[in-house]
């Protein structure tokens, strides 16, 4: 039994088809890549396994229970923890204070737990970087810091597993690199991750299987070497005509 | 080490500023000998608490409840029928008043919990005038338009009204204050910046609305009761657009987000108000020009602004007069410092 499993599900809006028939199954400390053109219903299905949306059909399955159509909160509390594409951090709160948000959400009813909850806010600052930084407002971050938050906000609901979306998207490679080498470290801890990223080099690097979507329907599965020659995947991407993504 | 916390720490002339201004409240009776000026300050008290309360919901929370005169007039109501109708005395009603509300808060709470921004606004105020409308039809127990006179006083003294409202508004603020400090407080504020992204962090939004709508309802019916008997009348009117704009303008005009903002800006516009009194109907013309400037020139309230001006002023004296401190000691310009 995989850590997260997804069996043939649909989203549909308004009569289109947004996820078509995706299965998936992610095991327990796999780093996946979720990858596919522009619309291919890849943060849609972020969306569906975080309960932003609900699902037309099909089943999804976390630690072999069910979690579709669960409230978002519900599903953070299971142990899924996403972040989102545009950086979204509490602009009044201080960087300490937007993860202390996130873990005392988490330990909702866990009496006891709430104990020194600022201090391990401290310790996730200073495990992704941002060291002496508890104190500034998001406002005043670099955009490479903000994802950085991003990641640590997620990071304080404990999850088991955590969704990145588009984490490199409008960074510097030194910033990539940072962030590449927070999400290899998680990796190194046990932590699961999907990764949706248009930065396939950078992303290559760092997953161990690539899952591709195109309109909706799963097109390639399988380690970053089969998928970077797949045809149709290269097709996908690049258009007919193309042979390879080196070529490009 | 310094704590992480730092930066949004409490100011210690912030606290010295917050004393003198209580100090000269408590002094006033002894210093202006005018039963009309107290009876002026009681009717800012008041305005001040249904700011406060409504503070929370729309500057922590980030709930636009327009109709907030609603609270407000179930309160003053339920007051009026267990005072004439039950002869409960003023300091039980009160509390009851405040639980009615609540119930209120959670029936208006739980249907607007999908809606936002101006649709929130007009359902809450939509609510407050169905009410309003109720309170006209059922005459033959709310005496309609001309509504319910002859309630007990909280004293006949004026004096003592002054007091008990000023004490009953200080716990009220740091009731409100303990909240906002506390972890509940950064939740309601995530929730106001970015509810997807607070729920993406496991935040049951909703189960929180509601929290903020029993606190602040509770408060409102509370107050509403205070309101009724001190004026020892309540009609319709409480649940009106006029008291939905006012408790709205003291809030704005205040400060949102600040809790202690709207007890100046209930002051502010209260005092202006009766400052105003004499020049007639056009008095409501300068009053909203008033009102529009300060919000074009302040956008966040004059309270802020206010008090990092005095405590400025007070370092700079500090520094001239060589105590050493008041540099780091000061006013940062953060709003959570007041």
């Amino acid at each position: 039994m995989g850590l997260l499993e997804i069996r043939n599900l649909y989203k549909v809006f308004s009569g289109l088809s947004a996820i078509e028939n995706v299965s998936f199954q992610l095991e327990k400390g796999e780093i996946v890549g979720l990858v596919g053109p522009n619309g291919a219903g890849k943060t849609t299905l972020f969306n569906l396994i975080t309960g932003f949306l609900t699902p037309s059909q099909g089943q999804i399955e976390f630690k072999g229970k069910r979690i579709e159509g669960l409230r978002p909160y519900k599903i953070v509390k299971k142990g899924i923890s996403k972040t989102f594409q545009i950086p979204k951090p509490f602009h009044s709160l201080t960087c300490l204070e937007n993860i202390v948000v996130s873990m005392i959400s988490n330990f909702d009813g866990a009496r006891g737990k709430k104990d020194g909850i600022e201090e391990r806010a401290v310790e996730i600052l200073d495990a992704v970087g941002l060291k002496g930084k508890g104190g500034m407002l998001p406002g005043e971050l670099t955009q490479g810091d903000l994802k950085i938050l991003e990641v640590a906000k997620a990071l304080g609901t404990d999850p088991e597993l955590l969704l990145l979306d588009e984490p490199f998207a409008g960074l510097s490679l030194h910033e990539i690199e940072q962030l590449a080498g927070i999400t290899r470290s998680l990796h190194e801890k046990g932590l699961t991750l999907i990764i949706i990223e248009h930065k396939l080099r950078e992303l290559m690097k760092i997953v161990q299987r690539v899952h591709v979507l195109n309109f909706g329907v799963t097109i390639a599965d399988g380690t970053p070497e089969e998928v970077t020659s797949n045809e149709q995947v290269i097709e996908a991407y690049l258009g007919s005509g193309r042979t390879s993504f080196a070529s490009a | 080490m310094s704590h992480p916390y730092a930066k949004r720490a409490f100011l210690d002339l912030n606290y010295v500023l917050a004393g003198i201004v209580l100090i000269i409240l408590f002094c006033i009776p002894g210093l202006i000998n005018d039963p009309y000026i107290w009876g002026i300050l009681v009717m800012a008290n008041i305005y001040a608490a249904f700011g406060i309360s409504f503070d929370l919901l729309f500057g922590y929370a980030g709930l636009a409840v327009l109709g907030f005169g609603l609270f407000v007039g179930v309160g003053a109501y339920t007051a009026a029928f267990l005072n004439l109708y039950l002869g409960m005395p003023p300091f039980l009603t009160m509390p009851i008043a405040g639980l009615i509300g609540a119930i209120f808060g959670l029936l208006i709470g739980i249907p607007c919990l999908r809606l936002k921004g101006l649709y929130l606004a007009l359902a809450s105020f939509a609510a407050a005038a169905i009410c309003e409308k109720l309170v006209i039809v059922f005459n033959d127990i709310t005496y309609g338009r001309e509504g319910l006179s002859g309630l007990d006083p909280i004293s006949f003294g004026s004096f003592t009204n002054y007091y008990a409202s000023l004490i009953l508004l200080l716990v009220s603020i740091g009731i409100l204050l303990i909240i906002v400090k506390s972890k509940l407080g950064l939740i309601l504020k995530s929730i106001c910046d970015d509810e997807p992204a607070a729920q993406a962090v496991g935040v049951n939004t909703n189960r929180y609305k509601l929290i903020t709508f029993l606190i602040s309802s509770f408060m409102g019916g509370f107050w509403g009761s205070f309101l009724a008997h001190y004026m020892m009348h309540v009609g319709p009117g409480v649940f009106g657009l006029h008291m939905a704009i006012t408790i709205f303008m003291v809030t704005i005009v205040g400060g949102v987000g600040t809790i202690i903002g709207p007890v100046g800006g209930a002051y502010l516009l209260i005092i202006m108000n009766e400052l105003l009194r004499g020049i007639g109907e056009i008095r409501l013309l300068i009053y909203a020009v008033i009102t529009i400037v300060i919000y074009l020139l302040l956008p966040h309230g004059i309270v802020h602004p206010t008090m990092t001006f005095v405590l400025n002023g007070v370092k700079k004296m500090l520094n001239v007069l060589g105590i050493r401190g008041a540099e780091d000691n000061g006013a940062s310009g953060d709003q959570e410092s007041v």
